[in-house]
Formats: structure tokens, sequence, C-alpha cells
């Protein structure tokens, strides 16, 4: 009996993964659930453990060579049975969530590809670090050496072949081009792939404004002691308050809790709210599923877990995607006003600032000292204007200045 | 007249074995030899000179062996012996030639062959029709104008080795790889040996540090060596030089080969802007069709192995099938000195100037198990390596039995191997190989032991 690793589809939006490590060398006794390898993909590392016992009897790839989601990356089997030849993205039959660890999302499902493209390609090792330099696709090339091997004169060949356009480009790549990200650790990788293609694909712009936090502190305060006195275990942070506010605030503006990629546009009904997390090594964006059904104190539970499953590196990888607004939360830093990033595909992030102190007159002409939030809003340019992100700050503001609406 | 598909004029490295290649091809071949089978290389060049190189060898391993306490008697030569010896070697090898034209069916015809305008090759009496022609005629030694040389008695490599006594003292009029070989071949049997050069230095063909290692071997030998000499004239036992006068019991004149043209120029063949060479294309078709030439006729390294390559690619391009042409950068060129050189591809000049982003390696044997434990440290391994892709662009091997050990190299090369796949090949210990693996290794600043 058989068993063969595939990349898994780590989220809807993945379509490769690359391999970080091999825990396992070829010929090793392997365990069914043991950590075969690690593999990353634009979001997050991934432990892929072995389907069944037996022996790792063939590798599909070496450390930072990147495979398509359901590419075969490696087999296992019984000591000295006989290894299939492994095909170029050949999708495997049988694939369960199961084989992928921890793995409880529905979506981790592998896309099966029907066709099985192509032999196994030969080609010496000079023509595939000079095919990788151009960004030649090596399937495409004909060899000419002995076996059909693809050789420096057919890569060589193949460059002057290009369209002249693609030619100057490859040409031009030699010299000077790097892919984005290059030479980072995967994570860092995926943060520079996801924040230049951000960047590309939207129009952005950044709205700033001051809200009165001073309801919503002692409206806290409230909540925080009658939780106590009921033995709830949540810890009502500010950000939970902030996030409840803006689930509300979404809801009235759909335009702002979008998704526009590949041409569409997407408004959703249901709030799925990412929390940008600061790692030690990165940043990723664990995503609170269906918040608009979620009670103030159901929501810090949530936020507190996803937190720290995405801090562990432990976040299951559906919990880090399919966000449909993101909230990143700099007021730790001391941080006031900035220009956070869209999380591409959203239309939408809110930035959140330090509490400030500041001296207000009240009605009656006295001074007091009051609590300002400062918020950054960016939002895609594209699908919203000005005039709508300033009334999506309003109603947020709004709330956050009459807090008891959190809760009715 | 007997017709053929084709003809081989010529039974050197470079025509017995495209006359074989030919025959497993499925044509109907001759070959015309005037002299013995195996050409220059097997009867007055590669094969006797080596010969006599081992026996100097050995001379060398026990005056070796001695001072490291196995103690022989005095050491002496029965040089007719020797001879003896490498006669037997030659005659197993060209027995072996004449053997294998048989069982591939190849028809030898000895004499001197003339070929007309028609393409009948006539040999003696008989005459020969082939469809093809292949010219592998070889080189002779060229003579230099000398005064009186023609009134001496010298040695070409012609009849080097046909010689019976061991001569006390030899002077050897040319530095180039042939020279020296055999005064290394010379020295250890106890003849004086001194080598004249014209030119500035020797082995002017040689990688300069591989040149030094080897000057410093040949010092070591006690063999002077003279450059830049000015030869005034040649007498019955002495050469005059502007500034002094050497003496000898038998003189060699080695300075270089010419190609044996005849034949060519009566086919009034194109030959090169030099008028030396016959002039061909990537499938060795000289400028007549259906007739080509090969080996040291052609130019190019004048070596046994690229002759014999030639001629394998010359037959597969008549029998129209699509060839690879030869790379110049994958021949190898060994010297047979002690230590041996051994080098292939492109020197550090010419990777600049071709456009690489160049990167040479050099690990000295000096710090090598192997090479230490063998009391032959002499000697180094340069690479000389594309830093972009890690391309082997040359290499110049300079140690014991590099000659062999160079294969490594080559077929790392030749497989499009890059510095990143010798780095991470697994050598074993201890060798003089190791030093592969280092060298690679400091490609990416990651060698070893040094
Ligand atoms: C001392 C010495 C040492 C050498 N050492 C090495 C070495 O270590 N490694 C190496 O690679 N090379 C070495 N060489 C060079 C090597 O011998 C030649 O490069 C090689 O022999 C060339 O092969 P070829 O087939 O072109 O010609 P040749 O070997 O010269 O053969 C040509 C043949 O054609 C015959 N011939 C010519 N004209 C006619 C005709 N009209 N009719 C009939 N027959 C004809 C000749 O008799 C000869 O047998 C050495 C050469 C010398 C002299």
């Amino acid at each position: 009996m058989q068993g063969t690793i595939v990349m898994p589809k780590l989220g809807m939006t993945m379509k490769e993964g690359t391999i970080v490590e091999w825990y396992k060398e070829i010929g090793d006794p392997v365990a069914k659930g043991e950590a075969v390898l690690m593999i990353s993909s634009d979001k997050l590392n991934q432990d892929i453990e072995a389907p069944i016992d037996g022996m790792l009897l063939a590798r599909n790839g070496e450390v930072d060579d990147e495979l398509e989601v359901g590419a075969v990356i490696g087999v296992v089997g019984a000591k000295g049975s006989v290894v299939p030849e492994i095909e170029k993205n050949a999708s495997a039959p049988t694939v369960t969530a199961a084989e992928i660890s921890k793995t409880t999302d529905q979506q981790s499902t592998v896309e099966k590809s029907s066709e099985s493209k192509s032999a196994r390609i030969f080609i010496t090792p000079l023509a595939r670090r000079m095919a990788a330099e151009n960004e030649l696709d090596i399937q495409s090339i004909k060899g000419t050496g002995g076996n059909g091997r693809i050789t420096k004169q057919d890569v060589l060949r193949a460059i002057a072949e290009l369209p002249k356009e693609e030619a100057a480009v490859a040409a031009d790549t030699v010299k000077t081009r790097t892919k984005v990200g290059e030479g980072l650790t995967p994570m860092r990788k995926a943060i520079a792939q996801n924040m230049r293609n951000s960047l590309e694909q939207s129009a952005q712009l950044t709205l700033h404004r001051k809200v009165t936090a001073d309801s919503l502190l002692d409206f806290q305060k409230l909540l925080a002691k009658e939780i106590e006195s009921n033995a709830i275990d949540a810890r009502l942070t500010l950000t939970v308050f902030l996030a409840k506010a803006t689930v509300l605030a979404l809801q009235s503006l759909k335009k702002m809790n979008a998704t526009y990629a590949e041409g569409r546009l997407t408004e959703f009904d249901e709030v799925h709210l990412g929390i940008a997390t600061s790692l030690e090594n990165g940043l990723v964006v664990p995503v609170i599923q269906n918040a608009h059904q979620m009670t103030i104190s159901q929501l810090a539970k949530e936020m507190k877990t996803v937190s720290e499953a995405a801090r562990n590196g432990t976040a299951d990888p559906g919990l880090l995607t399919g966000s449909t607004f993101t909230i990143t939360n700099l007021g730790a830093t001391g941080i006031e006003y900035f220009t956070p990033i869209l999380n591409a595909p959203e239309t939408g992030i809110l930035g959140v600032g330090a509490l400030q102190d500041e001296l207000t007159l009240t009605e009656d002409g006295s001074v007091k000292v009051s609590k300002k939030i400062p918020l950054s809003l960016t939002f895609d340019h594209q699908i919203l204007d000005g005039a709508d992100a300033a009334q999506f700050l309003g109603s947020l503001s709004s709330i956050i200045e009459s807090p008891f609406r959190l809760v009715l | 007249m007997k017709s053929f598909d084709l003809i081989v004029i010529g039974a050197g490295p470079g025509g017995y074995v495209a006359a074989i290649r030919a025959a497993q091809l499925g044509k109907k071949v001759a070959i015309v030899e005037k002299n013995a089978l195996g050409g220059t290389c097997l009867n007055t060049g590669c094969i006797p000179s080596k010969t006599l190189l081992q026996h100097g060898e050995a001379v060398e391993t026990i005056q070796k062996a001695n001072d490291w306490g196995i103690q022989t008697g005095e050491i002496s030569i029965n040089f007719g012996k020797l001879m003896g010896r490498k006669d037997q070697v030659i005659r197993t090898l060209t027995n072996g030639v004449d053997y294998l034209l048989k069982k591939n069916k190849v028809t030898l015809f000895k004499g001197t062959a003339t070929v007309d305008e028609s393409l009948v090759v006539t040999v003696g009496s008989e005459k020969l029709k082939g469809k093809d022609l292949l010219l592998a005629t070889g080189s002779k030694p060229f003579v230099p104008p000398i005064n009186g040389l023609d009134e001496v008695d010298y040695l070409t490599t012609d009849n080097f080795f046909n010689l019976e006594e061991l001569p006390e003292s030899m002077v050897i009029i040319g530095g180039g790889v042939i020279a020296v070989e055999l005064a290394f071949a010379m020295a250890p049997l106890g003849t004086n040996v001194t080598i004249i050069e014209v030119a500035q230095n020797i082995l002017l063909t040689e990688d300069p540090d591989a040149r030094e290692v080897i000057k410093g071997q040949l010092k070591a030998k006690g063999i002077q060596t003279i450059t830049g000499a000015e030869i005034q004239r040649v007498t019955e036992k002495e050469v005059v030089l502007a500034d002094q006068t050497i003496s000898f019991d038998r003189l060699l004149v080695a300075a270089g080969r010419s190609p044996n043209r005849e034949l060519a120029l009566d086919l009034q063949l194109q030959l090169d802007e030099n008028e030396k060479f016959v002039v061909v294309n990537e499938q060795y078709e000289t400028s007549k069709k259906h007739i080509y030439a090969i080996g040291d006729l052609i130019g190019g390294y004048q070596l046994a192995h690229a002759a014999s390559a030639e001629g394998i690619i010359a037959v597969h391009a008549m029998a129209g099938e699509p060839i690879q042409p030869i790379e110049q950068t994958k021949i190898p060129r060994c010297v047979y000195t002690q230590p041996e050189i051994a080098s292939f591809g492109l020197n550090e000049e010419q990777a600049k100037r071709a456009g690489f982003d160049v990167e040479v390696t050099k690990t000295p044997l000096a710090g090598n198990g192997k090479a230490i434990a063998m009391d032959s440290t002499a000697g180094f391994i340069k690479i000389i390596a594309d830093r972009k892709f890690g391309e082997i662009l040359g290499a110049v091997i300079v140690g014991h039995g590099a000659t062999e050990w160079v294969g490594e190299l080559l077929a790392m090369k030749h497989t499009e191997g890059t510095m990143h796949e010798l780095a991470s090949m697994i050598h074993a210990h201890p060798t003089i190989s190791e030093a592969i693996g280092e060298s690679a290794n400091l490609f990416f600043k990651q060698a070893i032991h040094m």
C-alpha cells in the first residue's frame, strides 16, 4: 500500500505552496500522522503528515521549490516497494482532509486536476537554473540532449524564441529584477508579496478622524464589573468594543464590507473580521468568522482564541483567510495616526491608534479632560469615495460615542 | 576498381576510430595506412612516451622509497629491456586495432594512398572508389631551420623511440608539451637533459601557475632549462647559443608538428590563412563535397582524443544523422609530467572576455591527506566558474594522477552540473580528488580545510 503526500490547499486563495523543510529523508520510516515536511502557503507554515505507516519512498521537490496545490510532494509506502514515477503537477487521486495535519477547515479540499500533463522531465542542473532565472516553464522547452534532456542550449534557444518584449524582460531579469520577497523567509516573503500585491491592485486612500471615547470607556468599566460578578471568562478590551462597533458600522455600509478581485466586486451581508496580529517574525491576520452574529463577550473570547492561535503558529489555515474587513491596532505602541495597507482584496481597513488625553470645552463652557481615539481608515478609492468613507467613520464614531448601541 | 561507402586515409586515432564507427553504422569501409596501424599516437606518440614516463616514475618511486626507509641497492637501468617493454606495449595495442578493424569488416589496404580528381584512391596497384573520403593523415615532426642541423644525426619523435642506448646527455630543442614530457621520461633514467627553448618561456600553452609547478620539478630533477635561447648552430656534439655552448650525446628536436597535407594539396582543398591546416565545417567536411578531414590535419587541439571525437562526428554526419558539434571547451588537455597537468575549457581571461562573471577558486594539494601520504603534494586545483549559475567554465588540475581525475570535472561539465552539484557531491576519503570538492565549496566561501 502506498500513500501520496500532496500539496494541500490551505484556504481559498492558495494556488501553490513552498517546501520549507523536509523532516524526513528518503528511506526514513514514518508513522501515520507523523510530520514529514513543512510547507508554507502565502499565509502560514504548515506541517504535512504521513498518510499511512511506512517509509518515505520519494520526495518530489527540494526546499524552496514551489508546487501547485494538489501536486504530489512525496510518496510513503512499504519498504522496498516500487515508487511510481511522480509526474510533475500530477494530482493525487486520493486525498482526504485528514491527511492534512491540523486542518479542520472545510475549504481545505484538494482540487483534483483531471489532466495529468506530462511525463517526467529531464533537465540538466545548469539548464534548470537558467530556466528558473528567466522564469521559463520547463514543460514548454524541447529537450535535445540525450534522453530528451533539456540542456543549456535548449534554454538559450527558448529565450531566443520568446516574443521580443518578454525576451527583453527575461534578459533584464537576468541582471536587475528580483522577485518580490526573494531572499526572505517564507513568512516575510508572503507578507512582501501580499503588500506589494495590495498596493498594485487597488487605489488606496486613508482618512483620519478622532472620536471621543469617554462614554465607551465608562461603558467598558460597567460591563467589566458585570462580567466579573457573573464569572464570565472574557477580557473586554477596548479592541473588542471597537470590533463590535466596526461590525455594526459595516452592516450599514456594505461597500466597506466587500472584496474586489479579478474584476468582481462582492459585498457581504456577513462580517468576517480580520484582526491584524503581529508576530515575532511577521504579521498574520486571523479571522473571526461571522462576527456579526456575536455578542461582545463571544467576540472577546473568539478574539482571544484566534490571536493566541496565530501567535503560537497553531492557527488552522481556515482561520487565516476569508475576512471581509480588517482591523489593525497600533494603540499599544503609542502610534496615533497611520496609513494601513488594505488586506487585499478587501475594500477597507481600520487602523486604531493610542488613546489620547485632550482638553475639551464642555457645553457649559468649562474645560475637561477627555479621551480620544485616533482612527485611520484606508479604503479602495476604486470602489468607494471619500464621502462613503467619511460616512462610515461617522457612523462608527456615533456608535462609539453612544456605546449602549453595542448591546441593543 | 573496388567501391566503398567510405575510404579512410590514415589509421591513427582519428582514422581507425572513424572507420570502425562507420562500419557500425552499416557502411562498407576501407582504410589505407602506409605505416603502422595506430598512427603517431600508438607508434611514436602518446603510447611510447607514456610507457617511458612510467619507467622514469618507477625509478623516482624507488628513490623516494629509499628516503622513506625501504632500502634497495643501487638502481641499475637495463635500457634495452625497457625499450623492449615499450615495443611490447605498442604491439599489444596495434594488434588490438588490427583485430578491431577485422571484427568490424573494415578492409585494410597497406601502402601510400594517392587521390585523383575523380576521388579515385590509388594504393599500389589497387584502385578504390568511395562515396565519401575521410582524410586522417595526421602530422609529422616539424624541424625548424637551424644552421648545421642537416649535417648532424639528430632525433625527432619519429625515431627517438627507437633509441638502443641510454644517452648520457641529451639536448631537447623545443619547450612544448612533448619536449618537456620526454625530459621527464629521460632524466630519472640517468640522462643529463637540457631543454633549449627559443621562446621566453616553456609550456606556453599551459596555465601560468601550472607552468611554475612544473618548472620547479624540472629544476628538482636537475633538468636545465634555457629559455629565450638564440641558437646559432649545431655541431656533431654541441648546440652553440649566443652566450654558451651545450654539449650533448644525443640531440632531440621536438619543436612542434606540421600536418601531412600532401593529399589535401593534391585535391586543392581550402587551407587556413596560414596555409597550414585544412579548413572544415562543423561536420568536418572540407571545401569539397564528400571529402572530410579530421585530426592533426585540421589543427585545433592536436590530440588523439580530439582526432577520434572528430572522426566519430564526421561519419555520423556522412550518414545524415543530426550531430552535436564538438565544444572545444570540453576537450581535456593533458601533460604527463610529474605532477601531471590536466585542463579544459576557458581560462580566467577568456572567461571574462566571453562576458561571464568569473570566480576562480584555487586549492593547493599541500593539505590533502592522500597527497601527503603519497609524498606528492605538489599541485593544485583551479576551477574557473560563472558566479551567476555556478557554471563550470574551465579547470586546471596539477597533481599526481590529474589526467585521470579530471574526468570527474569533465563529467560534471558534460552533464551540465554546476558548482552547486560539485560542492554537494560526496568525495571518497582520502583521495586527491577531495580537493575538487574543497575547491567547489571555496566557490561558496564554505571550504572546510582552507
Ligand atoms: C611524442 C608525442 C606524444 C604525444 N602524446 C599525446 C598524448 O599524451 N595525448 C594525446 O592526446 N596526444 C598526444 N600526442 C598527439 C597525438 O599523437 C596526435 O594528436 C594524434 O596521433 C593525431 O591523430 P591523427 O589520426 O590525426 O593522426 P596520426 O596519428 O598522425 O595518424 C595519421 C596516419 O596517417 C598515415 N598517413 C598519412 N598520409 C598517408 C597516406 N598518404 N597514405 C596512407 N597513410 C597515410 C600515417 O602513416 C599515420 O599513421 C603526442 C604526439 C607525440 C609526437
